[in-house]
Order: C-alpha cells, then sequence, then structure tokens
C-alpha cells in the first residue's frame, strides 16, 4: 500500500481551514441575522458597548480638552503678544511725555527768569552742545534775524551761562563761562572786592587780580559786578572752591553754578549799554 | 527545477496597502468605499490562501463600518464582505475568467449582490435603509478597479504565480 500519511495530513490542515472560514462567517451570520435575540442585546448592548462607548467618550473628552487647551494657550500667547506690543507704544508715548514736561518745566522757568529780568529778553534753545571739549561753544537756535548781536549776556535760572560770541542768521555762538578767554568781572559777595574771572574748564574758574589783604573764605558767593559792560550786575557766576597763597597772591579758584553739560534753554539779555566817547565834545542844544 | 513561492506577493502587498488605506480614510467616504470595493474584490480575493482572503475580507469589513459608525448596530458589512467574497473566491477558482469583460461581469454581479446584501444586512442589524450615492458612484467606477485587478491577474498568470 502507498504511503498517503503527507496527502492525510494535508487534507486535515485544509479542512482545519475551512473549519476556521466556516466558524468565522457563521459567527457573522449569527450576528447578523440573530441579532434581535435577548442574548446579544443584554450582553453587547449593556455591558460590553457601553464599556466600550465609555471608554471612547472618555478618549474623546481628553482630545478636546487637549485641544482646547492648546487653543486657549495660543489666545494667551496672543493676547500677551499684543499686550506687550501695546505696553511699548504706552512706554514710547510716557518717555515723550516726560520730555514733553521737562520742555514745558525748563520753557517756565526761562519765563519766569525773562519776567525778573528783563522783558526785552529773548529764549533760545541749545542744538549743539560739544562739551566737555576744551573751547567748546555751545550753537543756540536764535541768530541776527531775532535781533541777536554779539556780546549779549547769557545765562539761565543757575546763573551766568556765557555771552555770545559769534551770530549767524538764525544761529549764534555761546562762549561758555569756563572758556579761557571769557574776562568776566565778578565781586565777592562777603569780602565785596572785585577781580576778573577767567575760565578754567570743566565748570571751573579762577579769580585774578585780587587785592593781597582780601581774606577769601571758601563757600562765598560769587557775582558779576558789572564793570566789563558786558553783564548786569547781581547775576550769580559760582561759589569759591579753592583758596591758595602762593609767593605773596592769592589764587581763588571758583566752582561754576550752572551746569554746562545739562543746558538745553537758555535766557539771552539785551545787549549792554555802550560806553560814550568821553573825548567827543557834548553838543549843547 | 525548485517552484517555491514567496509568501509576500504584489497582491498581498497590494491588499495590505488597500487596508491601510481603508482604515485612515474614515473622513471620506467615497474614496474609502471604493478602496474597500478595489480590495474585496480586486486584492482581497487570494487564489493562493482562503484563510488569507477571509482575513482581507474580515478586516475591511469592520475597518470601513468601525470608522464610519453610521448606524448604532455594525457587522453588517463584514457579513456581506465574507459571503460574497468567498463565493466569488470559489466561482474564480472554479471557473476563471478569460477576458476582460468576464471578469468585468464578475466584479459587477459580485458587486451588485455584495451591496443588496449589505443593505439587507443593515435593515435587518438596525432597520434602516443604508442607501447612499456613493454605491452609484463607485459602480461606475467599477470598470477602471476592474482592469487594475484583470491587469494583476494576468501578470500573476505569466509569471505562474
Amino acid at each position: 500500500m502507498a504511503y498517503i500519511g503527507g496527502m492525510k495530513s494535508k487534507s486535515l490542515r485544509s479542512r482545519w481551514i475551512f473549519l476556521l472560514i466556516g466558524g468565522i462567517w457563521t459567527l457573522h451570520f449569527i450576528w447578523v441575522a440573530l441579532s434581535p435575540l435577548s442574548i446579544r442585546t443584554e450582553v453587547f448592548d449593556t455591558r460590553i458597548s457601553r464599556a466600550v462607548l465609555r471608554w471612547m467618550n472618555e478618549r474623546h473628552q481628553r482630545e478636546v480638552a487637549r485641544i482646547e487647551s492648546r487653543r486657549m494657550l495660543g489666545d494667551v500667547l496672543l493676547e500677551n503678544q499684543q499686550l506687550k506690543e501695546a505696553n511699548q507704544i504706552l512706554q514710547g508715548q510716557q518717555r515723550q511725555w516726560t520730555l514733553d514736561r521737562e520742555t514745558l518745566d525748563n520753557l517756565s522757568q526761562m519765563l519766569e527768569l525773562q519776567k525778573s529780568t528783563s522783558p526785552e529778553a529773548t529764549v533760545a534753545e541749545v542744538i549743539y552742545h560739544p562739551r566737555p571739549r576744551f573751547f567748546g561753544t555751545f550753537v543756540i537756535n536764535k541768530g541776527e534775524r531775532e535781533g541777536l548781536r554779539i556780546d549779549q549776556p547769557v545765562i539761565t535760572t543757575q546763573g551766568v551761562i556765557g555771552r555770545i560770541w559769534s551770530v549767524g542768521i538764525h544761529q549764534s555762538k555761546i562762549l561758555p563761562v569756563d572758556a579761557p578767554n571769557i574776562g568776566m568781572a565778578v565781586y565777592l559777595s562777603r569780602s565785596n572786592s572785585s577781580g576778573i574771572l577767567q575760565g578754567r574748564s570743566q565748570n571751573l574758574g579762577e579769580i585774578l587780580y585780587l587785592r593781597s589783604e582780601t581774606s577769601v573764605q571758601i563757600g562765598e558767593s560769587i557775582f558779576t559786578s558789572g564793570l566789563d559792560n558786558i553783564y548786569p550786575r547781581g547775576l550769580l557766576v559760582g561759589r569759591v572752591k579753592e583758596v591758595r597763597n602762593e609767593g605773596g597772591s592769592t589764587r581763588v579758584l571758583v566752582q561754576l553754578s550752572p551746569r554746562l553739560d545739562q543746558l538745553r534753554y537758555v535766557l539771552i539779555l539785551p545787549p549792554p549799554t555802550p560806553i560814550e566817547s568821553l573825548n567827543d565834545p557834548v553838543v549843547q542844544q | 527545477m525548485s517552484t517555491a513561492l514567496s509568501f509576500v506577493t504584489l497582491r498581498r502587498v497590494l491588499a495590505l496597502l488597500a487596508l491601510v488605506t481603508v482604515m485612515s480614510t474614515g473622513a471620506y467616504p467615497l474614496a474609502q468605499w471604493m478602496v474597500h470595493t478595489l480590495l474585496l474584490h480586486g486584492f482581497g480575493l487570494d487564489p493562493r490562501s482562503w484563510i488569507l482572503s477571509t482575513l482581507w475580507l474580515t478586516l475591511s469589513g469592520w475597518s470601513v463600518e468601525l470608522s464610519l459608525r453610521t448606524t448604532p448596530a455594525l457587522g453588517a458589512l463584514a457579513f456581506a464582505n465574507l459571503t460574497v467574497g468567498l463565493i466569488a473566491l470559489f466561482l474564480i477558482k472554479k471557473f476563471p475568467p478569460f477576458t476582460y469583460f468576464a471578469h468585468l461581469a464578475q466584479w459587477a454581479s459580485a458587486y451588485v449582490c455584495h451591496l443588496l446584501l449589505y443593505l439587507a444586512g443593515s435593515w435587518r442589524l438596525n432597520h434602516i435603509w443604508a442607501w447612499d450615492p456613493i454605491y452609484v458612484f463607485t459602480l461606475i467606477a467599477l470598470p477602471f478597479g476592474a482592469a487594475l485587478s484583470w491587469r494583476l491577474t494576468q501578470w500573476e498568470r505569466k509569471r505562474k504565480l
């Protein structure tokens, strides 16, 4: 008899496969055809499907919550960006308002100073400021067209700034009070002695030609004497910073009152009255 | 000469790709139904393996129903797939088509039978008439799917797969 074991095993395998396929199909058939049976509705609809649906619902809720939180985070980030931009705009406005307020305060002070000195005085703005360069001059925005002339004194609320050095059409240069070639007639308030102030730069000056017996005290106020026919008498110049006795002469160093490196608005006083020529005969009318 | 054939064939690779596409196109019912039809009547009927054919038919039916979930009680499509697909596979093995038109006729008749059985099963389970125009669109596009599977069948015959 021939060996048929392999054929037997192959047919058995095929039979199991067809049994499996038939089982799968039968399960589906029962599922569909016998669906109204209570066994399916009881087991599937009340126990299995509810659990599955609950699980799916929870997954769905988590997904919705995740999307919502992501959307909220996006909204918060967008709002944060908008607030940052608004904050920058407000900070810019605040800076501008601070500058405007400072300008207004300066102009108010200049107006008060103008009222207390001379109504013909002119307010000007410093538009070029080379400090702390040595021999540096200021440039203001008023010139010949606005009626300025050379040697008009320039002051602020803190004291004397200098005088007009040169005049352009709409701009002028100011020789500061700490320039070495300033030459200002001053007097000491307490000792009442006169001298000539010469600039030493860096907001410092030195009083020359003081009498040797003059007793000068540190901190003493110094005013313009008006004897140079440029600055009117009584303008504050500074205070005595240091007194040195060198070889019989007295050197008086002066700390000038106005901060020359922080100028913005200045007041230009009217030009001095020209001195008449005393050699010319007076014509009797 | 040894004629041992590989388990991985072009038909099985295409069937797997079609199944993945069916699973991932739940948001596009027309495309999903077309790919499902291609898998059901074209790639899924593997003459070399009854069990693999059963696997493709069952999985494709449940994938479509689980992704759509248009009816509360599912299973009608998998049942229709299994019933029509296994009968169609038996007929293909018993009476293999030798022309494209015979192949197309088998496709179209199987498609109509499958659709009717699905609708009947769905009615049995849910008591609703689950009609949709996408069935007509798929029927119109049927020659393209049939041509594709015909080319695959011809290629397999040449390779003696």
